[in-house]
């Protein structure tokens, strides 16, 4: 099995992972939840991958911050509002 | 026969797994309930992280096997004719030398190496104890793309095992470790690409994966590297060598 097949089927499993921890939580946590998966297996398999793997790695990381920056100016907007 | 050699390419399982995945999500995104959304981004998710992180086109193990196995008879054939019977030393870059290079003496010990250039293959020195086979690893190409992400030149010997990891990361091997046993160095690589299973040309003339992990070495210490003992124990391989200034 090639290394992107095994974290491709990694991250696939933190999803389900998270999708059944969050349960009938919000979509916030469980964005916030695959994001902090990302990155920690990002880290963790940074020795191994190449250039080309982690670019395509580092994409997601970008989406996935600005998704959580959008998530946080949402709630900075309500605090502010109450 | 094409379409179904393409869906053996791992690349194209998980695009087509991707797509229905997504179509799927897509469909339960839809609908109202917040556990059907969720489970729908998981699937979007998921089928795009499958699209964009699987992209490698392979050859079956047994094709690329046979396109390795061809130039290693040559050189096996060559050292059986030419009757060496020394264990390789792996040559690092000189100001004569652009390349690494494998020499493979007439016999162990009392060896003396002669001056290798580029265009140098037959030594033939006049006391015997220089004659030899100097040729470029099998695995010099390898490690040319290997170095494409991870650079070995002039790297602490303690830290070369870390950037090794870049060989398992490639695939080529399943684990690689190095450590100092007494007075050599004790190498030990789990699964690589193609070997030969013979212990005796291994010591003389490693298969690409092997020599690219040794030529990888000799760049990084910038020494003469003298493989000493090889050993094979089901899957791992390993090399015994010292380092020569």
């Amino acid at each position: 099995m090639l290394l992107s097949e095994k974290i491709a089927l990694v991250i696939a499993g933190w999803i389900l992972v998270v999708l059944l921890i969050t349960g009938d939580a919000n979509l916030e946590i469980f964005f916030i939840l695959i994001f902090i998966g990302v990155l920690i297996i990002r880290e963790l398999t940074d020795v191994f991958t190449t250039t080309n793997l982690k670019d395509r790695m580092n994409m997601f990381i970008y989406i996935f911050l600005i998704i959580f920056m959008v998530i946080v100016g949402k709630k900075i907007i309500s605090i502010i509002s109450i | 026969m094409r379409k179904e050699w393409l869906l053996h390419q791992p690349h194209m399982r998980a695009k087509l797994l991707g797509i229905i995945l997504i179509v799927v999500g897509v469909v339960l995104v839809i609908s109202s309930s917040i556990l059907s959304i969720k489970l729908g981004f998981a699937a979007i998710l998921i089928g795009v992280f499958m699209i964009v992180m699987i992209t490698e086109k392979t050859v079956p193990e047994n094709i690329s096997n046979a396109q390795i196995k061809g130039p290693t008879d040559v050189v096996k054939q060559i050292a059986s004719q030419l009757n060496l019977k020394g264990n390789a030393v792996f040559l690092p870059k000189s100001d004569v030398l652009t390349e690494e290079r494998v020499f493979i003496p007439l016999q162990n010990g009392n060896v003396s190496l002669p001056e290798v250039d580029n265009e140098f293959v037959f030594a033939t020195g006049n006391d015997g104890t220089s004659l030899g086979l100097a040729l470029p690893p099998s695995g010099l190409s390898l490690l040319h793309e290997i170095e494409k992400d991870t650079t070995f030149k002039d790297t602490d010997i303690d830290y070369v095992e870390e950037k090794l990891q870049s060989f398992v990361g490639m695939d080529v091997l399943k684990s690689v470790s190095l450590k100092k046993a007494k007075k050599r160095w004790e190498l030990i690589l789990e699964k690589p690409l193609y070997c030969t299973n013979d212990e005796t040309f291994c010591k003389q003339y490693p298969c690409p994966s092997c020599s690219a992990v040794l030529a990888a070495i000799t760049k990084a210490t910038n020494k003469k590297l003298y493989v000493e003992d090889t050993v094979h124990n089901g899957k791992k391989t390993t090399f015994y060598f010292t380092m020569m200034e």
